[in-house]
This record gives structure tokens, C-alpha cells and sequence, in this order.
């Protein structure tokens, strides 16, 4: 898998760095910039699971602003596939969320193209947003353990057996639900994998999750129960979300590059020329591993 | 382009011509320049006839050449901290003359900041460039008490650090890869020591420090900004000696000393010590770490004779670091071996052979399936033949002919083990072949204008096995004018085209020991750069104080970035994350040296400005380089209280880093993602620090075996200067956004032990 060896390798160097810079510390500072021009996001997903899938629609804000994000509401939400066509009403209780009927599910090897119409910049025309997304075929998973972590005393791994399609490079992302509840709930979590230097697409006993167990919210007690979520995602998608991750964080000058925006699928497609657009739209499998620790 | 360029080639030719016939009539004073006290040649020393403008100076390896008409002459040698010296000579045939110039007693406790003729600031037809003695460098206080060249040579105008304390430095707005590091002649490819902390060279073993900015001679070439030359000692002739120091990260040791009459070395090594420190923690993991970098500096010449000698030259240098799970190493080695001959006294040739490489090395061992390494790097061999022919006064010329082989080593690495089930991946070697000629002529035009033009030719092949694959030419003109008023003042102009071929593969603006070169291909053009510039130089008091203004504009083309979110490490596709475009920097230059005396040192002022236009980037507006920053400020002064103490002070200041900061966000998952502002439209606050030294000399100064104490405070007054600006979330409250400072240092003292016998 692709990231495990970037990580590791970037392991010695973080630490050498760490060493290095004894008297480092950090401090707040004020920063005063110009805020940019509002634009519209678009974030949404349709995946294998039979569930009602959502699109998120709301508008960015200045970078310092202190309130959530705004919704775009009373838009026209579609996902279409082959010749069918799936609508999204909007949420009664969670305006600017989308949703599909709850019996949806996508289809391994289709593609699905999302549309969204709407006024976002009041002009009283309407504006057409689109992107398409391939759902690409899930990976076999045979079983998962929890083992002790070479990398410190303190850790438990939870290792996953299992083989992702033979063709090309696959890209996956992984969830661990710890009792029920989302272990990687949020973006610096979301966890991104790929197999194009696994020998033979075969994963045997890779760790996919590491879990202090000097930490309450880790710490694993006998009889909890470990599920495991392996979605097998596209290329584009796994790019949007480790740059999304990476700007998120902040750039270094050794380890980074210039910041830079996240690119997006969604096209605009009345003004084919507007760059301002944020979100990304993508089609998933999944497949699961549960089990009981003990 | 065509015509002017037969011109030049005229131009060469016709004074050859006129040179050659005047050649029956005069006779040659030839010969070397030396330190009395031990034996090493003086590199720039000036000897003029006296009663004439005419005149020259040593070349790298000390020699000096002067045709003049038959008859008897007074020869005026000087070197700034030397006793001057003059020479009668009675000129009827070929005369080889070797003097050895006494250092003067005073200051041999003096720091010299500039080692050579007094006035060669004003004399000299060369501009934009800037030399260090080694005493210059290591009276500059130093982060850890570590002397370091680079930190140096960073604050000399034009130049300037890429981030806080590392090696990576910009010259005139260009990029930290555009500048060429030799150490004897062989290319340093990483010149850090951990990550950038300290530079590879060891001052100990070091002679001379020369940075060329611009007007960089026709030999030289292969990179867009700068080159920084530096020759090492080569050994005490006179007598055995020792030099070393233990500071608080390291400690380095220097041996030298004659091997029979005719032949001199020299060894010098350090090594830091911080994992020794690590063995007294109660850690298991740490007590088992490595954590060091060594280097080793060797040198042995040996004088066959008056019209030969040979050098023997080598650098090698790692570092290493290691934790039970985890490791990697990293390093340079250079080796040159070089021959003096002398076909004539008239004509001085170098032949040079250079070996360099660079390479790192990353491994993890979490398990027997899941252990992995990674390997890359690059390496050199070149040959090098450099002719100087002095037939008179009035012309000096150049010319020669090198080649280099480079070998890329994109990567190779993988699983380790028959258990890994990580696969093997290896990038095919990479070749390319350069191919240089060069000619050039230093010609006096009276006694008040010197003219400098020359020409480099460089063939580029870009090789894959035993087919080029690619095939570039470049011609690169050098050209510079010096009117020189009096003794005291010139005004000098310079013309100089530069290339660079091969580029380095970073998404970081400081540099890492991770980077990757690359080299030109199809789809890669060579990067050019076209640089004039102009100066005024002034020396007052007795050539005490030396006043230097240059104003210069580069125009750079098929200039290298990278497209946002780059993946450049173990790409396959490595051309497909460039994005071409140009830039041009501006500046004017301003320096006040003062160069010898008990109270030396300088204050430089660089005003500048340095922009891009790179397809793609910022929505192809032009935007500021990583580099600019208008305003750079450095005061650096050494005074000799007493014969036992020396005070340092330097203060840098310079305008904030451009950066690139967020104006807007959106929601995923939960988290805010930003949205940037163009490409570096703003800048990190205004950088500044104070750092001073003394040193305490704690033997006699009529005792061999001589010691001293050096105390340094690095950053004196706890500036926070920025090292980095993170954004963040709240934890408390989510939807609110706050920006984080990293500041690597607030201010550190350190303590150092020299000594020498």
C-alpha cells in the first residue's frame, strides 16, 4: 500500500526533526488576510451500501470567520447512471443536505454523474453543476486481528488479511467504528491506502490502524467489538482527500510545498469557465470485517 | 546572435595574434606566491611592476605569470594581512621567482575578511562576487558554536537564507539548486549536515571562500545563480601542526604537515556527539539510537618539479540516524585529483579528474513482512583541462575543455526480505553527458580599462543507455568592462548567459536531503538566465574601508515549478508534475567592508525583487519568487579588545518570506479545508536576530601550543522569528480558526574549546 511506506519513511525524519529542535515552540499569531470570494460546495458520495446517500451544498466563508458553513437550499440534486436517473430532496431538519430514498445503492463498474442546478449567486439565473465519479469494485477481505505494534509498547495494531482487484492500481479507504462509534470521524483521520507496490494485490496482515491504548478514547476493553470498513474508492477521490488533509494541516517548508488549493470535480457547466468551486462528488464499494476483542 | 557572436570570436583571435608576435621581445617572471609560515599557496595575491599599471594575480593554485620587455624591474607583492614584500628583478631571460610572504605580527590575531591585494576590489576586472578568509568565517558567531561557511555566505549582499538556520541559500532571487557548491572543483550536490542545520564544510580544513552572484567565469557553469568556489588548505609544508576544538555537539581534529621536501597533507575530521548523550537516557529505544554525522576532509600534494605538481583531494561525509524501527543515512564524497603542468612559464594548465556522489538511504523494520527501504542519488565523473596563457601584461587567456558523465539513481527500494509483502520497484539509471569549451580573454586596454569577454559552449546529451536520447547546445556569453578612475575607484559592468541543465526535484523551499535531480529532456528545456549588471566600488582611508554598489536585472526562462499537490518522490512520471514559465529578479547592492585593523567587518543593504510567471501557477499571473524579499540587512563586526579577547556581534534583518496564506474555507467531514490567496501574495512577519561571540585566548602568544575559549549566543535577544505558520481548528470550538507560529529557536548559547599547536 502505497501511503504505509510514505508514512514509515517520513517516520525517521519527523523524529530526527523532532530531535533537532529542542527549543521549537509554537505560539498564536495574528494573521490578517482578505477574505475570498464566496463560492459554492459540493460534497457528496453514492456508495454499494443500500442507504440513503447525501450531497452536502453550502457556501465557503473567510477563513477566520467563526460560524458553520451556510446552506444552499431549494437547489435541483440528481445523480444519474446509465439511463436512470436518482433524485435528492433536501433534508426538512438539515437544510443544504440531500438525500437520496433510503433503498439506493450503487452498482461496482457504473458510473454516476451528479447534477445540481441552482442560483447560487442570486443572478437570477440558474447555474449547472456537475461531476461524474466510477464505482469501482470492492476488495475481498478475509479476516482482521489486533496485535501488538512494533512501533511502540503502548500501541495495539488492528491488521487486515485480505486481496484488492487484480487490475491496476487500487485505491482504498479504511473506517474502524470502535463499539459502534467512528474511531477516524474526521478528514485527519480519514485514512487513504493504495496497493501499487503490494506484491501480488495481496494484503496479508497489513496494519491499518494503530490504537494507544494509553488513550481512553483507543483503549480496548475484552468483548468490545471492531468493525472494519474497507471502501474501495477512485484514484481522483483518494488525491482529493490527502490534499484536503495535507492543506488542512498547514505546510512546512522542509516536508511541503507551496499551499495550494484543492481541486475539484465539480464543473460548472452554464459557465464553463468558473473556477470557483470547492467540494468534490464520488462513487465507493464497501465491504466490512467485524469481530470481538477478547 | 550569429554575427555578434563571430565578432567575439574575431576579436579573440586578433589579439592572440598581436599577442604572439610581440613574444620575441620580452622575457617571463614566473612563479608562486606563499604563506612564509606555512608553505600554502596565496590564492588572488597581487604583483604589480612597479612604475607601470601593469600587473597580475595569483590563479588558484598560487601561480603567477608576467611577460614584460627585456630589462630590470621592481616587483611590488601584496596580500592583505602579508608584510608586503619587493622583489628586484633583472629580466634578460625566463626567470622563475617563488616568494613567500611573511604574515604581519599583528595581525595574525586579526580577522581578515577578504584575503587579497588591497585595492583588488577596485583593480580587479570581475564583479558580483565576494570572497571570505576562513578567520572571516570563523569569527562570525555561529548556531552551537558550529563555524559554518554557508551561514556565512549568507550574509553577503544578494544572498540569503532560504529559511532559518539552514544551508540553503538564494543569490539574487534564484533558487537554492541554481547555485553551484565545489569543493576542489568537485560538484557538492546536498551541502547539509542535518537537515540543514549545518553545512558539510569544516572551516578547519578550508583555504578560501570565493561567491560569484554573477559575471561567473566562462570555466564555470551548469547552474542559473551563482557558483561558490571553495579550495581547501593543502597541507603545512614547514613544519607538522594541529588544530582542533571540542564544542557541545562536536569535535574536530586537523593534522597537517610536510611528507619529505617536495610533498605536504593534510586530514581533518569532525563528528557531532548527540547520541552519545542519548546512552544516559533510561529509554531503551532512544539508548539504542544513532544519531551523528561525520565528515573528513584529505588532501596530499606533492611538487615534482618546478613545472609540475600534483593534488590528491577528497571529501567524504554522512549523516546518520537510526531508531529501532526506523533509519536513514545520507552523504557526499568528492574526490579530485589534479596536475600542474607548466608548458611554459607564459602557460599554466590544470588537469583535473572529479569523482562526486550523493546518495540516502531510508529503512523501516516494523516487521519481517513489512520492513521496506529506499535508495537514491546521483554521481559524477568529469575531466577537467584548464590553460591560462599569460603572454604579456596587457592579456591573460583562458581556455579549456571538461566533460562530465552524471548518473541518476531515481530510486530503488522495497520490501526487505523474503517475507516482505511490500514488492521491489527500481527506476532505471538515468545518464547524461556534458561537454564543455570554453575561451575567454582578460585584456588591459591602457592603464585605466579593462575589457573581459569569453564564450562557453556547452553540449548537453541526455542519454539513455547506450542511445542520446536528447541533445541540447548552448552558447553562453561572458562579457565585463572595468574603468577604473585611481587607485581608489571604478566603475565596472558585467554581461554574463548562464544554463543549467540538471534541476532539483523539491516540494520544499528549503531543501531536503530527499530531493531528487533531474536533467533537461525533450520535454524539459535547459533554464537560462541573462544577467547584467553595474557597479560603482570605492575604496577609502588607505584601502581600509572598501564601498561596493551594484545594481543587476536577471531574465530567467524556461524557468522549473512544480503544479500544486506535486508527487515528485518515486514518480514514474516525473515530467508530468513540471510546469515551465520565466522569471527576473532586480536589485541594487550595497556593502561597506572593512577589511583589516583591530575593529573589521561589514555592513550590506540588498534592496531587490524576484518574480514568476509559471503555466498554471496561480492562474498563470506573475507572483513573488520564495525568494523575495525587498529589504536585507546584515551588520557584521569582529573587534580585537585585547590580545586576548575578541568580540563578534552580527544582526541580519530581512522582510518576511513570502507565503501563501488562507482567505476562505469549506466544510468536508466535518473539518475546514482552506482556500488560498494567490500564490505568495503575502508574507510571514519580518525576520531579524542578533547573535554574538566572544572568544577568550587562554595561552601565551609566544606559546606553541595554543588554545582558547569560545562563548556564543545564538539569536541574543529571543526573537520568535517564524519558522512556520499552521492553521487551526479550535478544540473547544470547532468553527473557529486560529494561525499557529512554529519558531525553531529562541536564543541558544553554546561554549567551544579550540586549539592549535
Amino acid at each position: 500500500m502505497k501511503n504505509i511506506p510514505f508514512i514509515y519513511f517520513l517516520t525517521p525524519i519527523i523524529l530526527l526533526t523532532l530531535l533537532l529542535l529542542p527549543s521549537s515552540c509554537k505560539e498564536n499569531i495574528d494573521i490578517n488576510t482578505d477574505d475570498a470570494p464566496v463560492r459554492i460546495v459540493i460534497y457528496g458520495a453514492i456508495s454499494s451500501d443500500t442507504t440513503a446517500h447525501k450531497v452536502l451544498i453550502t457556501r465557503s466563508a473567510g477563513f477566520f470567520s467563526t460560524s458553520k458553513p451556510q446552506a444552499v437550499s431549494h437547489a435541483d440534486v440528481h445523480i444519474t447512471h446509465a439511463s436512470d436517473t436518482i433524485r435528492l430532496n433536501e433534508d426538512a431538519e438539515h437544510p443544504g443536505t440531500y438525500l437520496t430514498a433510503p433503498d439506493v445503492y450503487g452498482i461496482a463498474g457504473e458510473t454516476y454523474t451528479l447534477h445540481v442546478t441552482t442560483d447560487f449567486d442570486n443572478s437570477g439565473k440558474k447555474e449547472t453543476y456537475e461531476a461524474s465519479s466510477f464505482l469501482p469494485h470492492p476488495s475481498r477481505l478475509d479476516s482482521m486481528a489486533v496485535e501488538p505494534s512494533p512501533l511502540a509498547k503502548q500501541f495495539l495494531q488492528v491488521s487486515i488479511w485480505g486481496e484488492t482487484p487484480s487490475e491496476g492500481v487500487n485505491y482504498l479507504s479504511l473506517q474502524l467504528y470502535h463499539n459502534g462509534v467512528l474511531f477516524n470521524d474526521s478528514l485527519s483521520g480519514f485514512s487513504t491506502a493504495n496497493d501499487e507496490y503490494l506484491a501480488g494485490h495481496i494484503f496479508n496482515g497489513v496494519p491499518a490502524f494503530m490504537l494507544n491504548q494509553e488513550r481512553e478514547r483507543s483503549k480496548l476493553n475484552p468483548g468490545d467489538t471492531l468493525l472494519l470498513q474497507v471502501s474501495s474508492i477512485t484514484h481522483d477521490y483518494a488525491t482529493f482527500m490527502e490534499n484536503a488533509q495535507w492543506e488542512s494541516h498547514g505546510s512546512v517548508p522542509m516536508f511541503g510545498g507551496p499551499p495550494a488549493n484543492v481541486p475539484s470535480n465539480i464543473r460548472c457547466t452554464t459557465h464553463p469557465e468558473m473556477q470557483a468551486i470547492s467540494g468534490f462528488f464520488t462513487a465507493f464499494s464497501i465491504r466490512r470485517l467485524e469481530m470481538i476483542y477478547y | 546572435m550569429k554575427y555578434s557572436r563571430k565578432i567575439i570570436l574575431f576579436t579573440f583571435l586578433v589579439a592572440c595574434s598581436i599577442s604572439l608576435a610581440a613574444q620575441d621581445r620580452k622575457a617571463t617572471v614566473s612563479g608562486n606566491i606563499r604563506d612564509a609560515a606555512n608553505g600554502e599557496d596565496l590564492i588572488g595575491a597581487s604583483i604589480m611592476v612597479e612604475g607601470t599599471s601593469g600587473g597580475t594575480i595569483t590563479n588558484a593554485y598560487g601561480y603567477y605569470s608576467i611577460s614584460l620587455p627585456k630589462g630590470k624591474y621592481r616587483l611590488i607583492i601584496s596580500y592583505i594581512g602579508y608584510a608586503r614584500k619587493t622583489m628586484p628583478v633583472d629580466l634578460n631571460t625566463d626567470t622563475k621567482l617563488n616568494i613567500s610572504l611573511e604574515p604581519e605580527a599583528r595581525q595574525i590575531a586579526e580577522v581578515i575578511i577578504s584575503a587579497e591585494g588591497k585595492n583588488a576590489n577596485v583593480a580587479k576586472p570581475e564583479m558580483s562576487v565576494e570572497k571570505l578568509s576562513a578567520k572571516a568565517i570563523k569569527s562570525v558567531p555561529a548556531l552551537m558554536g558550529e563555524v559554518d561557511v554557508i551561514k556565512a555566505v549568507q550574509m553577503l549582499p544578494g544572498v540569503q537564507s532560504t529559511a532559518e538556520g539552514t544551508s540553503g541559500f538564494s543569490v539574487r532571487g534564484g533558487g537554492y539548486d541554481q547555485n553551484l557548491i565545489l569543493l576542489d572543483e568537485a560538484a557538492v550536490y546536498s551541502a547539509s549536515h542535518l537537515m540543514g542545520f549545518f553545512s558539510v564544510f569544516n572551516n578547519d580544513a578550508i583555504k578560501d571562500v570565493t561567491l560569484y552572484k554573477g559575471d561567473i567565469p566562462a570555466s564555470f557553469g551548469g547552474r542559473l545563480s551563482s557558483l561558490l568556489d571553495i579550495r581547501s588548505k593543502d597541507g603545512n609544508n614547514q613544519k607538522y601542526a594541529a588544530a582542533g576544538g571540542l564544542g557541545l555537539i562536536s569535535s574536530r581534529l586537523t593534522l597537517e604537515g610536510p611528507l619529505g621536501d617536495k610533498a605536504s597533507a593534510i586530514v581533518s575530521g569532525r563528528r557531532t556527539y548527540a547520541d552519545v548523550f542519548l546512552n544516559f537516557t533510561n529509554d531503551d529505544d532512544l539508548k539504542n539510537s544513532t544519531l551523528y554525522f561525520y565528515d573528513m576532509n584529505a588532501k596530499v600534494n606533492y611538487r615534482i618539479d618546478d613545472n609540475n605538481r600534483i593534488f590528491l583531494a577528497g571529501y567524504f561525509g554522512r549523516d546518520k540516524f537510526g531508531m529501532s524501527i526506523a533509519g536513514m543515512s545520507f552523504g557526499n564524497k568528492t574526490i579530485t585529483a589534479r596536475w600542474n603542468h607548466l608548458f611554459s612559464p607564459t602557460l599554466f594548465s590544470n588537469f583535473t579528474l572529479i569523482g562526486s556522489t550523493y546518495d540516502y538511504y531510508v529503512k523501516s523494520e516494523l516487521s519481517e513482512s513489512l520492513s521496506q527501504e529506499l535508495t537514491s542519488g546521483l554521481r559524477d565523473y568529469g575531466l577537467k583541462a584548464d590553460f591560462s596563457y599569460m603572454p604579456n601584461t596587457l592579456h591573460t587567456f583562458k581556455f579549456g575543455y571538461n566533460f562530465t558523465l552524471h548518473t541518476f539513481l531515481p530510486g530503488e527500494g522495497g520490501g526487505i526480505g523474503s517475507e516482505a509483502m511490500i514488492g521491489r520497484i527500481k527506476f532505471p539509471e538515468e545518464y547524461a553527458l556534458e561537454n564543455v569549451l570554453y575561451a575567454t580573454n582578460e585584456t588591459n586596454l591602457g592603464s585605466k580599462l579593462k575589457l573581459k569577454y569569453g564564450l562557453r559552449y556547452t553540449s548537453f546529451d541526455n542519454l539513455k543507455k547506450s542511445s542520446i536520447s536528447f541533445h541540447q547546445q548552448q552558447f553562453e556569453p561572458r562579457a565585463g568592462i572595468t574603468y577604473i578612475f585611481d587607485n581608489h575607484q571604478s566603475v565596472k559592468a558585467s554581461y554574463s548567459r548562464t544554463a543549467q541543465f540538471i534541476q532539483l526535484a523539491s516540494n520544499s523551499t528549503s531543501g531536503s536531503p530527499f530531493d531528487l535531480w533531474f536533467q533537461a529532456s525533450e520535454n524539459v528545456k535547459p533554464q537560462k538566465c541573462d544577467q547584467y549588471a553595474l557597479g560603482y566600488f570605492r575604496n577609502f582611508a588607505d584601502d581600509k574601508y572598501e564601498l561596493s554598489a551594484e545594481i543587476y536585472y536577471k531574465n530567467m526562462t524556461d524557468v522549473v515549478d512544480f503544479k500544486d499537490h506535486a508527487e515528485l518522490m518515486l514518480n514514474p512520471n516525473l515530467e508530468q508534475e513540471l510546469r515551465f514559465g520565466k522569471g527576473y529578479s532586480y536589485g541594487l547592492e550595497l556593502m561597506l567592508r572593512k577589511s583589516f585593523g583591530t575593529f573589521n567587518g561589514w555592513i550590506s543593504y540588498t534592496l531587490s525583487k524576484s518574480l514568476r510567471q509559471i503555466e498554471s501557477i496561480n492562474n498563470n499571473k506573475w507572483y513573488r519568487s520564495p525568494y523575495d524579499k525587498p529589504h536585507n540587512l546584515s551588520v557584521v563586526g569582529t573587534f580585537d579588545a585585547s590580545d586576548k579577547l575578541s568580540l563578534s556581534a552580527n544582526w541580519i534583518y530581512s522582510t518576511g518570506t513570502p507565503i501563501t496564506y488562507p482567505t476562505g474555507r469549506f466544510q468536508i467531514e466535518d473539518s475546514y479545508v482552506p482556500i488560498y490567496s494567490g500564490r505568495n501574495e503575502y508574507r510571514f512577519p519580518a525576520y531579524h536576530r542578533l547573535d554574538l561571540s566572544a572568544t577568550w585566548k587562554l595561552s601565551a602568544p609566544t606559546s606553541r601550543f595554543k588554545s582558547e575559549l569560545n562563548f556564543s549566543l545564538y539569536n541574543a535577544y529571543g526573537r520568535h522569528n517564524a519558522w512556520a505558520i499552521f492553521f487551526r481548528q479550535d478544540a473547544e470550538n470547532p468553527d473557529v480558526s486560529y494561525a499557529e507560529k512554529l519558531y525553531l529557536f529562541s536564543f541558544i548559547p553554546s561554549i567551544t574549546w579550540n586549539f592549535n599547536f
